[in-house]
């Protein structure tokens, strides 16, 4: 069976989705956070696809910025995180609601 | 005298109170001899000055033409609808410098006997410095030359009447009075306000660009057959509205019925401020007002007749009042308040030369009755006559110039009230009701002032004091004045009793008025000229009916008080219900109070309600309450947790989705 453009956008969609769904219902910080990564690397798959299927380089390098500003952003996100946690010894979104109107 | 010298004059006569007032205020206040100075002097040299341009004005002859000198004062231009030109300055004719001289001449005796009734008072400079103010405001109105200037005096006059009314600040009755004066006259000049508008307007829609404020301009308009029939065919029935609305103005300051009720309060003020206010300003001004616009309201015949029965009714009603008063002040109040009337009843039938006669033969008795009562309560520190009594023997000046001035006012041959109520009643002539109330009236001023003679100065003192004789500096100018009333008549008397025959006041009164409105007597009113207040020589019935009446007031008020052969007591229960009525001035006050307590008050509430309910409840607060409780119903939306958030991102990103793709299919 040959691989076809389409299989590489479900698999994308399926893992966007399960990122999304992730973020949603989730309550654990870490868990939202990991969710996210697997949306963003919905998007750099998607990117690739077309890449390869175009033959040309650009949907490459943006996946290079991609993957380099996530991995920063993660840091970032995860430092937060402790910084919440040490203030409020949780890391569950649901009590994270100061700003609640 | 050439004309520049005359407005020269004019202008000192009028500013000097001014300046003196000012002077007062901001650099004498401390050291009274100066204020008193400035203000008496001022006084006394507009009235000096105002001798001298009368003399110069008697040697030029009846019919000499208005000088007039004004400068712009300020101005709206637009060369679409032309330009409105407001002026101030002063028109020199007869009738001013007679007003001007009326005001100087009594305003100084009074300036001087103010000098000895104010003395030791607190507010010394205050009150000079308001009292040159009040006669500059008056004089202002002398010498006007537009209705915009007369409308502006008009106003200083009623504010300087606020102040000096309620000079004793510290009693509330004053305050009131000062209030209850300013709020009628200002009624009266809301109408004035109108009247001069629509006549400016009205004359403006005629003949375009003309200036149809000022007096020379209005009068050749109205003098002029032509251009008359022309206006008064433009305004119908708005012409005799609007001569009858300026009338109103007149009604607020002359006190004519019914606006009258200012008046008798305003004796809370002192007792010069009184005189100065009864006999030559603020309610002379109404009378002078009328006379000054004789053009206009010779001609608008219905304002006449409404004219003529006001002042008859204001007449008959105060001279009723004045009967039963106990206060002496207050009896000189409504006798002013009757004689206004008078002089406006004699205005409204044509007999514009009577009134003012009469306006300044009584400008001098008045003055001096309020003066010698204002000396009386002086000494007895009362106003109640009943609790004076045989003050002849102890205050023999006042006693002797105080019957003076009410022989003069009850019009006893030959005293200055004589000859000018004789005019009055010869102009009244031809409306027989009012002639007779005009008789009637004459017996009631003779009653009245008889009996407040007889109680106050005769019989036995019954109060507890000590009185005597007030100083030189009060009786003198009351002997001044008694001159004035005894004598003063003579110069209007009719031609062959006058000691200047055909060259008498009223040959130079009738030319200043009757060459605008001679006409009017034979077309409007169909008399021959020379009838009425044009006698050459006495109307005998007239005088002598006028005379008896008099006599019999006097002589009937003696049985009652003089000799006591009649109880006072008993004719008080034979009146009964008529009594009740007119000691209690008709309820025209209490009217008042019911209209403003109740009407006026009731519609206010219902203001109220409107203004709580409407305005505030539905649209102020109604408005804000809605926001505010749909603000508090969304803000739930903001739970501060993240997973809301995200999925309200998903929620709008699919409608956003299908607004774009399925939306497009269905309506793109």
């Amino acid at each position: 069976m040959e691989i076809h453009i389409a299989h590489y956008l479900i698999v994308a969609g399926i893992l966007f989705s399960i990122g999304l769904v992730g973020v949603v219902v989730r309550r654990n910080a870490i868990v939202v956070l990991m969710c996210l990564e697997l949306m963003l690397n919905a998007a750099n798959l998607v990117f690739v696809a077309f890449a390869r299927m175009h033959g040309n380089m650009q949907g490459r390098i943006f996946v290079f910025f991609a993957i380099t500003v996530a991995a920063a952003e993660a840091a970032v996100m995860l430092a937060i995180i402790i910084a919440v946690y040490r203030q409020r010894e949780t890391v569950n979104t649901d009590d994270m609601d100061i700003m609640q109107g | 005298m050439d004309d520049n010298t005359v407005a020269t004059l004019a202008y000192v006569i009028l500013f000097a109170p001014v300046v003196a007032a000012i002077l007062i205020t901001l650099f004498t206040r401390k050291s009274k001899g100066i204020s008193a100075f400035l203000s008496v002097g001022s006084v006394v040299t507009g009235g000096i000055l105002s001798v001298i341009l009368l003399f110069d004005q008697l040697a030029k002859g009846p019919g000499t033409p208005p000088v007039i000198s004004q400068f712009e004062w300020a101005a709206a231009r637009d060369s679409a609808i032309g330009d409105i030109v407001l002026n101030i300055g002063v028109q020199v004719d007869f009738i001013s410098i007679l007003m001007s001289t009326i005001v100087g001449v009594v305003g100084s005796c009074i300036f001087v006997y103010a000098l000895g009734y104010m003395k030791g008072d607190e507010g010394w400079s205050r009150f000079f410095a308001k009292f040159a103010f009040f006669a500059f405001s008056m004089l202002g109105i002398t010498y006007a030359t537009n209705f915009v200037q007369i409308f502006i005096f008009w106003e200083l006059v009623g504010v300087s009447s606020y102040l000096l009314i309620g000079y004793f600040y510290q009693k509330p009755s004053a305050t009131d009075a000062g209030k209850k004066a300013f709020m009628t006259n200002r009624i009266g000049d809301f109408g004035m306000t109108l009247g001069i508008l629509l006549l400016f307007f009205a004359v403006r829609d005629v003949f375009g660009a003309v200036d149809g404020f000022s007096f020379v301009e209005l009068q050749r308009i109205f003098t002029d057959e032509a251009s008359r029939t022309l206006l008064f065919d433009a305004m119908g029935w708005k012409a005799g509205l609007g001569a009858f609305l300026i009338f109103v103005g007149a009604m607020g300051k002359s006190a004519q019925f019914p606006l009258h009720v200012w008046l008798p309060d305003a004796m809370e003020g002192p007792t010069p401020v009184s005189a100065l206010m009864h006999a030559a300003t603020m309610v002379a001004a109404g009378v002078y007002m009328i006379v000054r616009c004789y053009w206009l309201f010779a001609w608008a015949e219905s304002a006449m007749i409404a004219i003529a029965w006001i002042g008859g009714i204001t007449a008959l009603m105060a001279a009723t009042i004045a009967v039963v008063q106990n206060d002496i002040k207050k009896i000189l109040a409504y006798s002013t308040l009757s004689q206004l009337g008078y002089m406006v009843m004699a205005c409204g039938m044509w007999g514009a030369g009577a009134g003012m006669f009469h306006l300044a033969t009584h400008a001098f008795f008045k003055a001096l009755l309020f003066m010698g009562a204002g000396s009386v309560i002086h000494a007895c520190h009362t106003n109640d006559i009943w609790e004076m009594g045989g003050l002849a023997k102890k205050m023999k000046h006042t006693t002797w110039t105080f019957i003076a001035g009410t022989l003069a006012l009850a019009g006893i041959f030959p005293l200055a009230g004589f000859w000018s109520k004789d005019e009055i009643l010869s102009a009244s002539h031809h409306i027989a009701p009012l002639y007779w109330i005009g008789v009637g009236v004459a017996f009631l001023t003779a009653f009245y002032m008889g009996r407040c003679v007889f109680t106050a100065f005769f019989g036995k003192y019954r109060g507890d004091g000590h009185p005597h004789e007030s100083p030189a500096v009060m009786w003198v100018p009351l002997a001044i004045l008694a001159i004035f009333a005894i004598f003063g008549g003579w110069v209007g008397a009719p031609a062959d009793l006058n000691p200047f025959g055909e060259h008498g006041l009223q040959s130079y009164l009738l030319v200043a008025y009757t060459t605008v409105a001679e006409g009017a007597h034979q077309q409007v009113i169909n008399w021959p000229t020379g009838q009425g207040h044009m006698a050459k020589s006495l109307h005998m019935n007239v005088a002598v009916i006028g005379t008896l009446v008099a006599v019999a007031g006097l002589f009937v008020s003696y049985l009652f008080y003089g000799s006591r052969k009649f109880s006072a007591e008993k004719a008080k229960k034979m009146f009964g219900p008529i009594y009740t009525l007119v000691s209690n001035k008709y309820y025209i006050d209490e009217f008042y109070l019911f209209l403003v307590k109740k009407v006026q008050q009731g519609f206010a509430n219902l203001c109220s309600i409107v203004e709580q309910h409407i305005i505030i409840g539905i649209f102020v607060n109604g408005l804000a309450g809605g926001a505010r409780e749909a603000g508090d119903k969304f803000r739930k939306m903001q739970t501060g947790r993240v997973n809301t958030y995200v999925t309200m991102i998903l929620g709008g990103l699919t409608l956003l989705v299908f607004l774009f793709v399925v939306g497009k299919e269905f309506w793109g």
